[in-house]
């Protein structure tokens, strides 16, 4: 059923005022993702006023970044965006191989993609799962986890860890794909594509869940670029907008992928709907990117040439790489004065500034769609914090 | 039931008071055991929605001593009231909500004649006593001193000063039919049949629900406006767990809280129970053809399906809680007002009107 | 278009005083002098060839004094680094914008009213290394307690003892085994 919904007048629900209520949700709330604060000023169910408080989850990466190696460090990028592990490794490993002058090998790249890519889906998967859940639709939480199981599964197969996997390493990857991991990805593809459909019937085009999510937590695409929102959240407001297209980095431009944006189908361009619909989208991209790399993918060396890993030094320099994860661009600042340590070693992580545009898109909704829109953003905290 | 109070009654004041207590072991023993099956129901159903096992070990067969497990733990708990908490309504709040959804047994007929009172104002008695949990929950809410809690009660209360109309309108549509306010009564017009018939009958009215356009309204009404007065999904926002943590028993923790529980499921019961009767027929098996209910074992057999029926509209709560996802508040009241109520008085007028004019110009269908 | 264009659209258009261009061996940067570096970003935000609209990242970095191990001359002075980088989504440039301040009394201009996303940013700088940005609507402590004392990400930073009563000793205050 095509559902739609029509645009609320904004001034429709504050014809009643009554005394302003201060409530702090989190940092253990079930809605928070994480130990995310956000103390909400509420007049009655409508938030009149928002402000997020964060840092309940820093781990002072950035100062661990000076004080461990290159190598040692990439074990830590894998708990900053835990979900989407293999992107943040793969972002490191080109800042790094960016400073060092690092030729990776053919097959390694491919191999990189492929992962990255599976996490990507992981991702999104937990993405919407938990949107879901958020929503008060206990189900499609667990047939998104049945499918990122066999994510995990294979991802644990080739690196022996489900969620930190330092797999992706500097000068190459960890180890070269088992016998029949390959083949075992093209099962899973074929698997996975119908089940999309199956989340759409269930979740995405249900009445309810239509109603809760149009028109609500509208970020306009100008808001979206002044807040530096960037990946779904981006692409959700209308900006066709990919790292992997318009600033190409390890060999995404090899393939070929649409770059699927919010077009208003349900309600506004930019809603909640939108950024849901996006991830959806990407996910059967990430397929078709998946497949081209299983494809293509030579055989080879897994890992460049004189990497001498207990003793590995950068060149002197600085630079900027970004890669595109799930949740948005993720960049890596590293200042390096040559030898084994960064001089300075700076995340820009995706969630912390899509955090920032909850004191503009909060005020003015109800509790429910509060909700809905930090659903919908898609924070990670261990990103936020670091 | 009714014939051994009478009987009882004769026996002096002592063994009056005897026999209430009796009836009221009855009741609290049913309603002991039914959370612990429909909470095992509930979760092997979720289970089956969401590709997953459920409870499997503790009793044997598909963990079916789960919930007592469970319970037992609960009842161990640790007892806490916050420090800041009003004690006096903390503490009796549970008792109240739980009273409101157990007090509504008294008045209904679990076979033809087996009921412990009654009552002339069968259905109007149940809508009265029922909406005392809310007050009990309101009580929960603010009592526990907490912001979350207090903003569960206050839209349990909402919900239920919305609901409550609607639900009220389209149990007094059947009324209009059959003119009586006794359950037992209503169950007795769905399966009336000539003076002369034999075990098999065709029954003059058949199932309420299908007694007229107005009647199958009412029914869907009922069942709608029912899931919103027990909290049930799509209209949890009580105890909206993502938004309100737990809503209003978010500070209550051991035996307390499976008060509140118990008192979530007996209620999903009751109405069930209660749409049961005035809708499905009561213990007639089938919608047009009825049979007699008259010796010991057809009031067992009667009870048995009465039940299933019961637990089948329970099994459907179940099945739209964890299809659909949460209602917004404003939705809930929007649906309450704008939908349930106008459409509940149209099909009362409607009801009414079809009343009259089919009794006088269409004889023989009354 | 690269860092160099950049730089020639910026004189070509009249703002370009006193921006040299860094080359390091890597990604090149803008060194835009402190006290016009608001006028600078409103240029590259505004500009129709520019359109520099997101701010990516803020990085507040403290540089030590390096000094030439030959003719001991200093190389690079103390102090601290402020580097910004921005986007340009019509142009699909990314700059890179460094500003040197002072160690002892790090100031300069906000640049959160021209791009919201710098606001965070801004905040973990301050919070980090301690540069203040004046006119910064809301400048405190984003990841630390408030009442954290000392910049963590300075080179100089001693890592306290305890706080708040609490023991942040590295070794375990119980006996080893």
């Amino acid at each position: 059923m095509a559902a739609t919904v029509e645009a609320r007048p904004p001034d429709k629900y504050v014809d009643v005022r009554t005394q302003e209520l201060q409530i702090n949700m989190g940092p253990q709330h079930p809605a928070t993702h994480g130990v995310l604060r956000v103390a909400i000023w509420a007049d009655g169910e409508i938030v009149t006023r928002a402000e997020p408080d964060i840092g309940y989850l820093h781990r002072c990466a950035e100062k661990i970044g000076e004080s461990v190696t290159h190598i040692q460090y990439v074990p830590y990028t894998d708990r900053y965006d835990y979900l989407a592990a293999m992107n943040n490794n793969l972002g490191y490993c080109l800042a790094v191989e960016k400073l060092a002058e690092l030729e990776i090998p053919e097959r390694a790249e491919y191999v990189r993609v492929i992962v990255s890519e599976l996490n990507r889906i992981a991702s999104h998967l937990m993405a919407i799962g938990t949107y879901g859940l958020d929503l008060g639709a206990f189900t499609p939480f667990f047939y998104a986890f049945r499918e990122r199981e066999e994510i995990l599964r294979i991802l644990e197969w080739i690196c022996g860890a489900r969620l930190t996997y330092n797999f992706i390493r500097i000068g190459g990857v960890m180890r070269d794909c088992p016998e029949g991991w390959l083949e075992d990805i093209t099962r899973f593809l074929d698997y996975f594509e119908p089940r999309l459909e199956e989340m759409n019937e269930l979740l995405t085009h249900n009445h309810i869940f239509v109603n809760r999510t149009a028109n609500i937590g509208v970020v306009s695409l100008e808001q979206a670029v002044k807040y530096g929102l960037t990946g779904p959240n981006l692409r959700g407001s209308g900006m066709r907008w990919d790292l992997r297209r318009d600033d190409p980095y390890s060999i995404y431009d090899r393939f070929e992928f649409d770059i699927p944006i919010g077009t208003g189908i349900k309600g506004t361009v930019g809603d909640c709907w939108d950024r849901y619909w996006v991830r959806i989208l990407e996910m059967g991209e990430s397929v078709r990117i998946i497949r081209q790399a299983l494809d293509q993918i030579p055989d080879g060396e897994i890992m460049a040439k004189g990497v001498r890993h207990l003793a590995f030094k950068c060149k002197a320099g600085e630079s900027y790489q970004a890669v595109e994860n799930p949740r948005g661009e993720l960049g890596y600042y590293l200042i390096s004065e040559g030898g084994q340590i960064s001089y300075r070693s700076r995340i820009r992580a995706p969630s912390f500034c899509h955090l920032s545009i909850l004191e503009e898109i909060l005020p003015g909704s109800m509790f429910g769609d509060a909700v809905a829109i930090i659903g919908s953003i898609d924070i990670v905290l261990g990103e936020v914090d670091r | 039931m009714e014939r051994l109070v009478g009987a009882l009654e004769g026996l002096g004041e002592s063994a009056f008071a005897l026999s209430l207590l009796m009836c009221a072991g009855v009741v609290l023993g049913f309603v002991g055991i039914w959370p612990l099956f429909a909470v095992w129901l509930e979760r092997k159903a979720s289970a089956d929605f969401q590709s997953r096992l459920g409870p499997m070990y503790v009793g044997g067969f598909h963990g079916w001593l789960q919930t007592l497990a469970d319970g037992i733990k609960l009842a161990f708990k640790e007892d806490l009231i916050p420090a800041q908490a009003n004690r006096v309504l903390f503490w009796i709040a549970p008792a109240v909500a739980f009273c409101g959804a157990f007090a509504t047994m008294v008045v209904i007929p679990i076979a033809q004649g087996v009921e412990i009172v009654n009552l002339d104002i069968g259905i109007f008695f149940i809508l009265a006593i029922s909406s005392v949990g809310t007050i009990g929950v309101v009580m929960a809410g603010w009592a526990s001193n907490n912001k979350w809690s207090l903003y569960g009660a206050v839209r349990e209360a909402a919900q239920l000063v919305s609901y409550e109309i609607p639900i009220a309108l389209s149990l007094m549509i059947p009324i209009i039919a059959v003119g009586n306010l006794r359950l037992g009564h209503i169950v007795g017009f769905q399966c009336a049949g000539p003076e002369d018939a034999g075990f098999v009958y065709l029954s003059h009215h058949g199932w309420l629900l299908f007694y007229s356009p107005w009647t199958l309204a009412a029914g869907l009404i009922y069942f709608v406006a029912s899931l919103a007065e027990c909290k049930r999904a799509p209209f949890d926002l009580p105890e909206a767990e993502s938004e309100l943590v737990s809503g209003f028993h978010t500070e209550y923790s051991g035996l307390r809280f499976s008060f509140f529980f118990l008192e979530e499921y007996v209620f999903m019961f009751v109405v069930s129970i209660v749409g049961a009767l005035v809708f499905l027929g009561g213990w007639q098996p089938l919608p047009f053809v009825s049979f007699q209910f008259d010796n010991p074992l057809m009031k067992l057999i009667g009870a048995g399906i009465l039940l299933g029926k019961a637990v089948f509209l329970v099994w459907v709560q179940i099945w739209l809680r964890w299809t659909l996802p949460r209602l917004r508040v404003d939705q809930v009241m929007t649906m309450g007002y704008k939908y349930l109520t106008p459409l509940a008085m149209l099909t009362l007028m409607g009801m009414a009107l079809y009343q009259y004019w089919g009794c006088r110009y269409i004889p023989g269908i009354l | 278009m690269n860092t160099q264009e950049i730089l020639e659209t910026l004189n070509k258009d009249g703002v370009g005083q006193g921006i040299t261009l860094f080359e390091g061996p890597k990604d090149p940067a803008l060194v835009i002098p402190a006290d016009r570096l608001v006028g600078v970003c409103e240029h590259l935000k505004s500009a129709p060839s520019l359109q520099f609209d997101q701010c990516i990242l803020v990085t507040g970095t403290h540089m030590t004094e390096i000094r030439d191990k030959k003719t001991k001359e200093v190389t690079r002075a103390e102090g601290i680094e402020v580097i910004y980088h921005v986007r340009s989504l019509r142009h699909r440039a990314l700059v890179a914008l460094k500003v040197h301040l002072s160690l002892e009394d790090p100031r300069v201009s906000s640049v959160a009213s021209i791009w919201p996303a710098a606001d965070w940013h801004e905040r973990e700088t301050y919070d980090m290394v301690g540069v203040v940005f004046e006119g910064h609507p809301n400048l405190k402590r984003i990841l630390l307690p408030q009442d954290w004392e000392g910049f963590p990400l300075r080179k100089d930073y001693e890592f306290p003892k305890e706080y708040r009563g609490i023991s942040l000793e590295v070794d375990p205050p119980w006996p080893q085994q």
